[in-house]
């Protein structure tokens, strides 16, 4: 998401500075009653003077302003997972990377007997792992993973641990 | 620093959207007729802000060229926010007498990464100065292995490497962030 809107802001930056540019040159250019140089805005004003507020061409453009002011506005209101979960307050302020914790618990699942594969998704609360097993019976597996990934997010000192929850998949469930 | 570049894109996308959003509503609204039909049937240009426009033509058009190239001076200085490279080149050293001695951040928090390299459970660091005087600031970044203890990995950074690495800057403050990294842990050697 911050990749998004970094992308976005330089696309916007650049828009805005050749685009107040371009106007202010044009204004100057005006002035000297020369022809427009890149902008048509004759003809701009002369569609702004014959088209009214009901005119389908205008709608459009409106309906295109609302569409794209909603999608900046739910880009910047999504719920976005934490880049790092910060641990307990010291002198020297620490956090863990997200991503690599999630590959962490990844490796935690898979080191316990039977856990055929796992994948996991951290966010500030929870940590969701879905570990997979070849058994046809999951038995017990939920418990020693659900301990195994209590023990390894325990162990980092995390300010708020997010609350580890734990599916298995057996082979009898595919 | 890139998070305060994070910061001022969230504020002014959501700005932005807010402004796209109230002026798309606007027209709409105005074009169905929600302020009357009279105004719908409206041109978009109306002739009250073409007379006001040519009655004060004399300082209209070089406020609005003056506008055009405010706008084009903040899209350049939100651009520049975009590229610019966070962290310090060059850090100022304390000295007696005249003139000025500048150290090399990198060769300087090289040092503090290679001191914190040879910490166990550590697998690599790297370190960079994120703010120089008056609020030097340091962000570190370790790969600490699966095994590793972290809390002692803390205290070792908090009450080694950064002390040694404030005393060789001579530097009464210094503002120390450290970033983990869980990674795998090397693999055993088999004899």
């Amino acid at each position: 998401m911050r990749i998004v809107n970094r992308v976005l802001a330089a696309v916007l930056a650049l828009a805005l500075l050749v685009g107040g540019l371009l106007v202010a040159v044009e204004i100057v250019v005006a002035g000297f009653d020369r022809s427009p140089w890149v902008l048509p805005h004759d003809e701009w004003y002369r569609s702004a003077r014959t088209r009214a507020w009901d005119a389908a061409p205008p709608r459009w453009i409106f309906i295109g302003l609302v569409v794209a002011g909603v999608a900046l506005l739910l880009l910047q209101l999504a719920r976005r997972r934490p880049v790092a979960l910060p641990l307990t307050p010291a002198a020297v302020p620490a956090d863990v990377n997200r991503r690599s914790l999630e590959k962490a618990l990844v490796r935690e699942a898979n080191r316990v007997d039977g856990v055929a594969g796992a994948r996991a998704r951290v966010a500030a609360e929870k940590a969701d792992v879905v570990a997979t097993t070849n058994r046809r019976q999951e038995g017990d597996l939920p418990a020693r993973v659900q301990a195994a990934l209590d023990r390894r997010l325990g162990a980092l000192g995390l300010a708020r641990p997010p609350a580890a929850r734990v599916k298995v998949n057996a082979r009898g469930d595919r | 620093m890139r998070r305060g570049a994070d910061r001022l894109n969230g504020a002014v996308l959501t700005l932005l959207g807010v402004a796209l959003v109230a002026v798309g509503a606007y027209g709409l609204a105005r074009g169905y007729g929600a302020f009357g039909d009279a105004r719908a049937h409206d041109p978009v240009l109306t002739d009250d802000v073409r007379a006001f426009v040519a009655r004060n033509a004399g300082w209209f058009w070089p406020v609005a060229a003056m506008a055009a190239v405010l706008v084009a001076w903040l899209g350049l200085r939100w651009l520049l926010a975009q590229l610019t490279p966070t962290g310090v080149a060059r850090l100022r050293v304390r000295a007696d007498g005249p003139g000025r001695t500048e150290l090399v951040a990198s060769g300087a928090t090289a040092a503090l990464a290679a001191d914190i390299e040879g910490y166990p459970g550590v697998r690599g660091a790297r370190a960079r100065m994120v703010a120089d005087h008056p609020a030097p600031e340091v962000a570190v970044t370790v790969d600490v292995a699966d095994d590793a203890d972290v809390a002692a990995l803390r205290r070792r950074v908090e009450e080694h490497a950064v002390p040694r690495f404030r005393a060789a800057l001579e530097l009464g403050e210094l503002r120390t962030n450290l970033h983990l990294r869980l990674a795998e842990p090397p693999p055993r050697r088999l004899r």
